[in-house]
């Protein structure tokens, strides 16, 4: 294992019935860059993603995370290990307000547990305190903080990915994976959303982007990776990409 | 400025919640007396429901076997082994938590329709058990002349007594419930039930706090079976029957799943409909079917969704402040 490195992924396959998702994958990704993911429709993108994330089982490979392997940890274990994420459909807790929704994101960042629960312990309340102090500082960070007592369900799709992301946040993560975040986004809320993910990578968060934004892309990361039918046909910086003939035609068609 | 809403708040709903202590003092009849001890005990019953199914999304038909485990447990060593009271009603609440346990762990594999089958089971089975382990239960004819609660010198045999005790006994439940909303456990739970994969991903874990509802929903269940044995005086099998389980179930429902407010209120109608429409003598049960079904037709969410839309029910929610609505604990961090 190199230094500096965060994500590896070696030989990482996830098949569904006779078909390859994710095919052969291997990827790293170095502490604090901000990394693209970018392939058509159907190429396995978010499938390499809930591999990684714990949330489908994959069929073979490894994947290391900070040197460790997590290779079939449950989500909740990986997530404390520091690896969070926004989902391609935004998946909010819609019947909880937006503050609660973050506050849930400092979840395994406290540790009240049944008898705090029941007895609302000095110790509890503290700890509730700061998580509440911290939410909001995330929900300010995305600048939604004036919603945080409104339902999640009644936010707006653009403001609903907004929610999940201080929700990701509030987890303090290491790497911090957002699949297709600017979707549903209009072209002033995706130029916002630019700055914010800079934001975010100035706290030293390695962040992991799959977009199908181009201009999204190609101003925030700084290194791309892309694939098609689970494969990896080219990763290099967005210049290189932009000139690559392999996903020209992957994107175009030949 | 909060402070002194916040100290009117805790002042008016203590003062509310003493007066109704004090209901037996106005002389009520013993009969109402006794029925709305029975009430508490299904006020304790829902909440234990409330837990595993308003709050984490697990819907169970297996809550019979919590009130008949408790309601037997208690009587059986009480009598038979000589334990105190208060040691029956601890045994109840302990050996309801295991099944409680026990059951959380064999219903992590399912969901929905199934965990509701699984749950079924589990009061069939131990309604089989008790009907066959005659030596112990009594088996079909059951356990008769439980005694009355006692510690010590305090004698709850009179209608009146009963009803201080378990109205005292009610107020903890609620007290605890309404805590375990608003904390990091009750959060958790509410997560399993709008969406296990975000959750997860969040950092939790979904198994755990599976089995932890079910384990304090069998405490609270067992608790309601202990004090209801010692209330009727005699226990037969049909405690463990499906028509318990799918009554404690209505109750939560036609409140308005996954509002505590919601399974309280619904207790109560339940528990006092019967009696209500009683005089109609054999039409009772028709009536009472017909008012159901308007009930869910008409509030699929809960009578408490109908209390929400009246602004005159005001007052309730400034009561019930942050337990529902999460508005004024947002407030006193940023003004």
């Amino acid at each position: 294992m190199e230094k500096g490195m965060i994500l590896e992924t070696k030989g990482l396959t996830k098949n569904f019935g006779g078909i390859a998702a994710v095919n052969n994958l291997n990827l790293k990704v170095t502490k604090d860059e901000i990394r693209g993911l970018i392939g058509p429709n159907g190429s396995g993108k978010t499938t390499f993603i809930n591999t990684v994330t714990g949330v489908l089982a994959c069929t073979s490979g490894e994947i290391k995370f900070k040197g460790h392997s997590i290779h079939g940890l449950k989500p909740h274990s990986i997530a404390s290990l520091g690896v969070s994420r926004t989902f391609q459909q935004v998946l909010l807790f819609n019947e909880l307000t937006v503050l609660e929704n973050v506050i849930l994101g400092r979840h395994y960042r406290t540790y009240a547990g049944i008898w705090d629960a029941l007895f609302r312990t000095p110790r509890s309340r503290r700890e509730e305190e700061a998580a509440k102090e911290h939410a909001l500082g995330c929900l300010a960070l995305v600048g939604l903080e004036d919603k945080a007592s409104e339902l999640a369900k009644n936010l707006p799709e653009g403001q609903r990915r907004l929610v999940e992301v201080a929700r990701a946040l509030a987890t303090e993560p290491k790497l911090f994976f957002l699949d297709e975040p600017t979707g549903g986004m209009t072209e002033q809320e995706v130029s916002g959303f630019l700055k914010l993910i800079k934001e975010i990578h100035a706290r030293s968060i390695t962040i992991f982007l799959i977009e199908h934004n181009m201009r999204v892309v190609m101003e925030v990361a700084e290194f791309i990776t892309v694939i098609n039918y689970g494969m990896k046909i080219a990763e290099g910086p967005p210049e290189e990409i932009q000139r690559d003939k392999e996903v020209i035609d992957a994107y175009l068609g030949k | 400025m909060l402070n002194i809403k916040r100290k009117l708040k805790f002042a008016v709903l203590g003062g509310l919640l003493t007066l109704f202590a004090m209901l037996p003092l106005l002389g009520i009849s013993r009969f109402f007396l006794y029925l709305f001890s029975q009430t508490f005990i299904y006020i304790i019953l829902a909440l234990s429901l409330h837990i595993v199914a308003g709050l984490s999304g697990q819907f169970s038909l297996g809550h019979a076997a919590f009130l008949g485990l408790g309601a037997y447990t208690s009587p059986i060593l009480t009598m038979r082994f000589g334990f105190p009271f208060w040691g029956g009603i601890c045994c109840s609440m302990v050996f309801c938590g295991f099944l409680g346990l026990f059951m959380g762990v064999s219903c992590l594999k399912v969901r929905g329709v199934y965990l509701a089958l699984v749950t079924l089971g589990f009061g069939m089975i131990l309604e089989r058990l008790c009907m066959n382990l005659t030596g112990l239960t009594g088996g079909g004819l059951g356990i008769i002349d439980i005694p009355h609660l006692a510690f010590g010198q305090l004698k709850f045999s009179s209608e009146a007594s009963i009803f201080f005790l378990f109205v005292v006994i009610v107020y903890l439940v609620i007290y605890l419930s309404f805590n375990i909303r608003n904390s990091r456990m009750g959060r958790a739970f509410v997560t399993i039930r709008e969406n296990e994969v975000a959750a997860a991903t969040m950092g939790v874990n979904i198994s755990k706090y599976k089995v932890i509802a079910f384990l304090i929903s069998g405490v609270f269940g067992g608790l309601a079976g202990g004090l209801f044995a010692h209330l009727k005086g005699y226990i037969d099998p049909s405690v463990f029957s499906i028509e318990t389980s799918l009554l404690i179930f209505c109750m939560v429902i036609i409140g308005g799943m996954g509002s505590l407010p919601g399974a309280v209120i619904g207790a109560v109608l339940l528990s006092f409909l019967p009696e209500i429409v009683r005089p109609l003598a054999e039409y009772r049960m028709l009536i009472y079917g017909i008012l159901l079904i308007i009930l869910i037709i008409f509030m699929p969410k809960g009578i408490i969704s109908l209390i929400r839309k009246i602004p005159r029910f005001k007052i309730f929610w400034f009561l019930l402040g942050s337990a529902e609505k999460n508005v004024d604990k947002h407030n006193t961090v940023a003004p």
